[in-house]
């Protein structure tokens, strides 16, 4: 046991993917096998890292020996906790699916581009200051828009071009935050910030620019138009990856920014945000309906959901930020789950015209069952995570007495029941199969299924994973 | 850990596991399936006899597993509970004998028997559910086990009517998690309490609650296809024949009203809700429903669609004793979720049996059908005159209680519209009788078919007659210990402050 | 044993008929129609008091014989025995048709005979409902039949169903008033209670529409036109009959006196007298039928009983001293009856056979003709009007449709502005714009 807790856990998260992602790099031969054996100890490092901080409480480690304010701390509470898993557990999944996804010719670009992604992300959620954050974000940005590429077809190029400015652009606004926030106080450390932050010209512009840039990378409406094409022309898992994580994790710094660093009074803020939220589900959702092609309509749901993650900040409220927080773990992993199975629908039909999906839809049910329970925990429809999410967004909207952002989440629902049943309705037509289908491999289906379960094993984990969500309190201390 | 913990959990696995392992048998295992199946179903009544044994003799049945803090998801098996239970359970046997027999040798039988398990799990779970949040969870469950089979044929119409479905359901489904979580801020519990929990709560939440009642009927009156909240069921009917039986008579339908009456005898209190004056709106609305339905049903020539406007009609019968406050009604509503169940699966079982057979979709085609198959029809005739409420078949039991119930709280009105009911019923039943027995044979029927030495396959014949001849012995032997209608009036009892 | 003897004896009287009903039985035992009737002759022949409860079947059914339904329950067995050989004789040549006449013909017995043996309100009322319906299958039943005699009988169904529903009411208002729903129970209950005036008019409507008593005497009228003579004989002898013995059963008689209702009564049975007469008058000039004076006779006889109802309500005690005597006229009625209507019947066969084909329903009076008029215009009214009003809600809901396009269309547009480069920078700036200045002027 000492094993356990006395290991750097923090370190092999951020080194162990790197090491994987030059190993995959100098022997392309072996990426797969080595990427699968980065992936299954990245997982085993996150769940030896669980123990110990639920044995020791919250961790702070400073790189080096050098501690705040002059070196690099990493911090460890409940939210990057469950954020590290969630990464882990889809990275594993997406491993597993990509392994079989990908031709040799792709997969040994992929494997380095995915395990460098990795790498980034968590030390993003791992790091403690506003300055590393950036550096994280930035390099994160650059691994999504290579991953997008891969694919090589002219959309798909054009679309990584547009979301390498769009990432740059966004970046570029975060930092000049970071730099007025480390004029003003001299450092960037958050704990250090959320002491001293005072309400001041400097601070509100550092906010309005952090904000506005995070924004943009997040992809809430009105900033959505980049995230559509992105999210669709990208190989399926890399889709997987786009919308369950790297979005997320753009997300997952401002929720940070925000509950510690910002100060309190920036109500105005709060409801633009929930409203544009708001705007952001509606749309989003009415824009999903109307696709034509799979993938296009699970990027727009994406945007959607990620709607639904902005109505906490108006709610202001613990249960709210948990509410939320939770739906966000519960769409990363659903959203994984579904395109996965757009990808292999479009790997056994060569197309995703939802119209023709008949065809498709009949032969691999697998496919379709993940599909389908992918959905219910978009939905919000029990018993799923999804489903825990909205219970508790409810319940927040409700204390909160602001009921109008309630009709928003029921529509929103609604929207996605129709978007998801109108694809899930094609199922049960019967069909001829007109061409020569390219066989999904078992792994492809199968990991696509499990990940899809597990959406729905969210709705029964919810005690376990609300306490940790309350380790280091970092929303706030509970009232009761 | 014990019998007492294991007991409702297994009832609900029973038939979930089934389900779960045969989504994953290949098709052409057709002998495994039947016994799984069957094996399933009967696990289930045995298991559902045990414990209304037990229930009677005292023992509670509760299983808790956390769910969020603060809430868990509760099975618990009280006397309403094993109502439903029992005439899931009992239905189920029969509608999945029906179900093979119906399917033989069609396509994607596993997705649909898989499909089906998941559906009666799904109500089993509504019936045990200990409170709101768990009855929520198996009604959201429900919605999606039912679409699959809605639209098992695949067909554009069956498309059209899944979606339709769908659109009802969900609306119902999120307005019912509005009221309940509303509910939750406001108490923080929603454990199903007999009597009711909310008589104590601070007056000046009244009018809140009042929001709160009319979101949960709402959302369960989808469901229970109220006034105007019916139009799903008549396009549901497409489904195949098994499933519309299941579909009106048990699973959906039912959840729906079940949960109506949940909502107002264990969440509100039956006197706590007529004190907030909710009910009588409640009445009234069930019996527009009842007159608007029957009305409805008297211009449908497609058999199943008739049927469908008919259980819309006499399913609010459910509501209607309900909401009408005092024991007497209270005993005809409940006692009607089994008698309903009983009556309408038999009719939907023979439609099924004359589509089947002879191809026969629509009451003009039914000319002369008692003759060439007297069995079915004699079945489809008690079913019918159950339904008008002839004695002394099971629907005049329910009729009784309600016409009494609502005398005895001075609803006399109400007397009226059970008057309408029963002659409308009549006239959109008798017509088919009519014809059926009277009329002249047109000659041959559409796509005919020969099957055996019966009137048709043993499968399809036998789960009707047992349903009719169930509906009989209901009414006959209602005062009988351990009917269903004694056991109404145990659950009654335990629902009026003395 | 002797008790044990009587029950089954008193249950066969009823219970043998049904079991005989299922096809399997009866197909394989020769003469059942008369195996059937033998209970009853048995029981009708001993003289004894005797009731049995049976409190499990329902909410508890009384079966009883005391004199007055041992006079009742002979005379219908000697009818039904009648019937039974003029049935016999007239038989289909397809077996199905044949079996499901004989069922419905065991169907119809059972109720009369238990109708007669009842000794409680629900019990009653099952069995009538029985012999109701199964009596409706027999009219209709035949292979050969004149399409008026189906229309009569639709007619005679619609006025039982609403005559069920009105005992129905009775029903429950007796229940709400007392437990015990036994006839004695229930007379002392509901003459106690506030009911009881309700109760009394609709007990003699219910079964006033039952046995065909003016004004509701149309149905009646309507199906006789058509009636072979075995039939004939048993609408007399069975439906109307036993109606007549309901209106006895139910009714308070000789324990409590209403004499608004009573005087009501019997000014009612003295209108219908008088039309009756007015209505032989008629139809002797028109069409000189023998058969429809035989059922006016009838309309006569039931107005009389009207007129003997009345007095028993406005006199209790008058009513005890001929109660007696108001069983012996219907027994007697209903012999009298039958034997009356099937000589006519016959008579009216050797006579004129050819003109039977133009008999239709035009031979009735004008005035008679208002029930089946009504009952045209309202289905034309159901059937004219309902699918416009839908075809109104059709035209409504693509207007719907073509909304939504013009909707889809407009989203899809600003879908794709959004997606431009300068549109894009320009929101994001703004927005950027928008927060900070929030924030400022917060």
């Amino acid at each position: 046991m000492n094993l356990i807790f006395d290991t750097h856990w923090v370190m092999m998260l951020i080194l162990l993917p790197l090491f994987g992602a030059v190993a995959c790099f100098l022997w392309s031969r072996q990426a797969v096998t080595l990427g699968l054996i980065t992936a299954v100890s990245v997982l085993l490092s996150v769940i030896a890292l669980t123990l110990q901080v639920l044995e020791q409480g919250t961790l702070r480690y400073a790189v080096g020996g050098w501690g705040a304010p002059l070196g690099i701390d990493l911090y460890v509470d409940g939210l990057s906790l469950l954020m590290l898993i969630v990464t882990a557990v889809v990275g594993v999944a997406i491993s597993v699916y990509s392994s079989a996804y990908f031709k040799p010719g792709k997969a040994k670009h992929y494997w380095p581009l995915w395990m460098f992604l990795w790498a980034a992300l968590n030390s993003l959620f791992l790091s403690a200051d506003i300055f590393n954050l950036y550096v994280t974000l930035e390099l994160m940005g650059l691994a999504a828009v290579a991953l997008v590429a891969l694919s090589g077809s002219a959309s798909a190029l054009a679309a990584a071009m547009r979301y390498l400015l769009i990432s740059l652009l966004g970046s570029l606004f975060y930092l000049m935050g970071v730099a007025l926030l480390y004029h003003a106080y001299g450092t960037v450390d958050i704990a250090l910030l959320a002491q001293q932050v005072e309400s001041s010209p400097a601070v509100w512009a550092a906010i309005g620019l952090m904000v506005t840039g995070l924004l943009l990378k997040i992809a809430l409406f009105p900033l959505h138009f980049w995230l559509p094409a992105a999210h669709s022309s990208a190989p399926a898992p890399v889709s997987a990856l786009l919308s369950a994580l790297v979005v997320k994790a753009s997300f997952y710094i401002l929720l940070r920014l925000w509950l510690d660093v910002f100060p309190e009074a920036n109500l105005a803020l709060s409801y633009l945000l929930g409203l544009l939220g708001a705007s952001a589900i509606i749309w989003g959702g009415i824009q999903a309906l109307y696709q034509t092609r799979l993938k296009l309509l699970i990027a727009y749901s994406t945007v959607m959901q990620i709607g639904y993650l902005f109505l906490a900040f108006p709610l202001a409220s613990i249960i709210g930020w948990k509410a939320v927080f939770y739906l966000l773990l519960s769409h990363a992993i659903a959203k994984t789950a579904m395109f996965m199975a757009a990808g292999n629908i479009l790997f056994y039909g060569g197309h995703d015209q939802i119209a023709d999906l008949d065809r498709v839809a009949q032969r691999l049910p697998i496919t379709l069952t993940a599909f389908g329970l992918a959905g219910i925990s978009l939905m919000g429809l029990p018993p799923s995570g999804g489903f825990i999410a909205k219970w508790l967004l409810l319940e927040a909207i409700i204390l909160s007495g602001q009921w109008w952002w309630a009709i928003i989440l029921i529509a929103g629902g609604l929207l996605t029941g129709a978007y998801v049943f109108k694809v899930i309705g094609f199922a049960f037509t019967q069909a001829e199969v007109p061409h020569e289908p390219r066989m999904v491999p078992k792994r492809m289906e199968w990991v696509t299924l499990t990940v899809a379960v597990l959406a729905i094993m969210l709705g029964f984990m919810a005690p376990q994973l609300l306490a940790l969500m309350d380790l280091g309190a970092p929303f706030g201390e509970t009232m009761s | 850990m014990n019998w007492a913990f294991w007991l409702p959990l297994l009832i609900v696995l029973s038939s979930l596991l089934a389900a779960l392992v045969i989504f994953i048998l290949p098709e052409e295992k057709t002998k495994t399936r039947i016994g799984l199946n069957i094996g399933a179903a009967l696990l289930k009544i045995v298991l559902v006899a045990i414990m209304l044994w037990g229930v009677h003799s005292g023992y509670q049945f509760e299983t808790r597993l956390p769910l969020l803090p603060g809430l868990e998801l509760v099975l618990r098996a009280d006397t309403l509970a094993m109502l439903f239970v029992a005439l899931s359970a009992g239905l189920w046997l029969l509608t999945t004998v029906y179900a093979i027999g119906y399917l033989e040798d069609s396509p994607h039988r596993s997705r649909f028997f898989g499909f089906f398990g998941l559906c009666v799990t799904a109500t089993v779970g509504v019936a045990l559910a200990g409170n709101l949040i768990t009855f929520l969870l198996f009604y959201e469950l429900l919605t999606l086990a039912t679409y699959p089979l809605i639209i098992h044929r695949g067909t554009e119409a069956a498309r059209k009517a899944g979606r339709t479905y769908l659109i009802y359901t969900l609306a119902g489904g999120a307005l019912l998690l509005i009221g309940t979580v509303w509910l939750y801020t406001l108490t923080g519990t929603l454990e199903f309490t007999a009597r009711g929990f909310l008589s104590t709560l601070d007056s000046m939440h009244h009018p809140a609650l009042i929001i709160i009642f009319v979101l949960l009927i709402t959302g369960l009156g989808v469901k229970a296809a109220l006034f105007p909240l019916h139009g799903w069921l008549p396009q549901a009917m497409v489904a195949p024949a098994p499933v519309s039986a299941l579909l009106h008579a048990v699973a959906v339908v039912k959840a729906g009203a079940f949960g109506i009456i949940r909502v107002i005898y264990d969440v509100f209190g039956i006197e706590f809700s007529a004190s907030l004056g909710v009910t009588l709106p409640l009445a009234i609305v069930a019996s527009v429903t009842i007159i608007y339905a029957s009305v409805r049903a008297l211009f449908q020539d497609d058999l199943k669609r008739r049927l469908a406007f008919s259980t819309v009609s006499q399913v609010s019968y459910i509501t209607l004793g309900v909401a009408i406050v005092g024991p007497l009604a209270t005993i005809g509503g409940i006692v009607h979720l089994v008698h309903q169940g009983v009556m309408k699966i038999t009719l939907f079982f023979c439609a099924g049996n004359l589509a089947e057979t002879l191809g026969i979709h629509k009451v003009s085609e039914m000319s002369g059908v008692g003759r060439r198959m007297p069995w079915t029809m004699a079945a489809f005739t008690i079913g019918a005159f159950g339904m008008i409420g002839a004695p002394p078949l099971a629907g005049f039991i329910s009729k009784w209680y309600l016409g009494l119930g609502a005398l005895q709280a001075g609803q006399d009105w109400v007397i009226f519209v059970l008057a309408g009911s029963t002659l409308l019923n009549a006239a959109y039943f008798l017509p088919i009788l009519y014809a059926a027995w009277f009329g002249k044979s047109t000659g041959s029927w559409p796509n005919e078919r020969n099957i055996g030495r019966y009137e048709t396959s043993l499968a399809l014949l036998i789960p009707p007659v047992i349903t009719a001849i169930l509906a009989v012995l209901l009414g006959l032997l209602a005062s009988v210990p351990f009917s269903p209608l004694e056991w109404t009036r145990l659950i009654t009892s335990l629902e009026y402050t003395p | 044993m002797n008790d044990i003897l009587w029950n089954l004896l008193l249950l066969s009287v009823p219970g043998l008929p049904l079991l005989l009903a299922f096809p399997p039985l009866h197909s394989r035992l020769p003469w059942f129609r008369y195996l059937a009737v033998t209970p009853a002759i048995i029981v009708a022949l001993m003289s004894m008091t005797y009731s049995i409860e049976l409190s499990w079947l329902l909410f508890g059914i009384g079966l009883g014989i005391d004199g007055q339904a041992q006079l009742l329950l002979g005379v219908s067995a000697l009818l039904w025995i009648a019937v039974a050989t003029l049935f016999s004789r007239k038989t289909s040549n397809s077996k199905a048709v044949n079996n499901l006449i004989s069922s419905l013909f065991m169907l119809t017995m059972a109720g009369s005979f238990g109708a007669i043996l009842a000794t409680d309100l629900v019990g009653f009322f099952v069995f009538s409902t029985l012999m109701g319906y199964g009596f409706y299958g027999l009219l209709i039943a035949g292979d050969d039949l004149h399409h008026q005699t189906r229309r009569a009988a639709r007619i005679y169904l619609v006025a039982m169903i609403i005559a069920d529903v009105m005992l129905f009411e009775v029903l429950l208002i007796t229940a709400l008033v007392t437990e015990n729903m036994s006839f004695a129970m229930a007379h002392q209950g509901i003459a106690q209670s506030d009911y009881l005036t309700l109760y009394l008019w609709l007990v003699v409507f219910g079964f006033a529409l039952k046995a065909g008593i003016w004004p509701l005497h149309f149905w009646l009228i309507a199906v006789y036109r058509h009636l072979g003579s075995a039939m004939a004989i048993l609408l007399c002898g069975v439906p109307v009959i036993i109606a007549l013995l309901g209106m006895l059963r139910w009714l308070p008689l000789g324990e409590t006196s209403s004499i608004t209702t009573g005087v009501t009564l019997q000014g009612i049975g003295l209108i219908g007298l008088l039309y009756t007469c007015f209505l032989i008058f008629f139809e002797w000039l028109k069409n000189r039928s023998f058969t429809m004076i035989t059922v006016y006779t009838m309309l006569l006889a039931s107005g009389l009983f009207i007129i003997a109802i009345g007095t028993g309500l406005t006199d209790a005690t008058t009513w005890i001293r001929y109660e007696n005597s108001v069983y012996y006229f219907i027994a007697l009625l209903s012999l009298a009856l039958a034997i009356l209507l099937a000589l006519t019947i016959r008579l009216q066969q050797h006579h004129t056979t050819t003109t039977a084909t133009q008999v239709d329903d035009n031979t009735a009076m004008w005035f008679e003709r208002w029930p089946a008029t009504a009952v045209a215009w309202a289905g034309n009214i159901g059937s004219h009007t309902l699918p416009e009003w839908r075809s109104g809600w059709l035209a409504k809901v693509n207007h719907l449709g073509l909304l939504v396009c013009v909707w889809k269309r407009s989203l899809a547009a600003n879908e794709r502005n959004l997606q431009g480069w300068t549109v894009a920078i320009t929101l994001f700036l703004t927005l950027a714009a928008i927060i900070t200045l929030l924030l400022i002027f917060h």
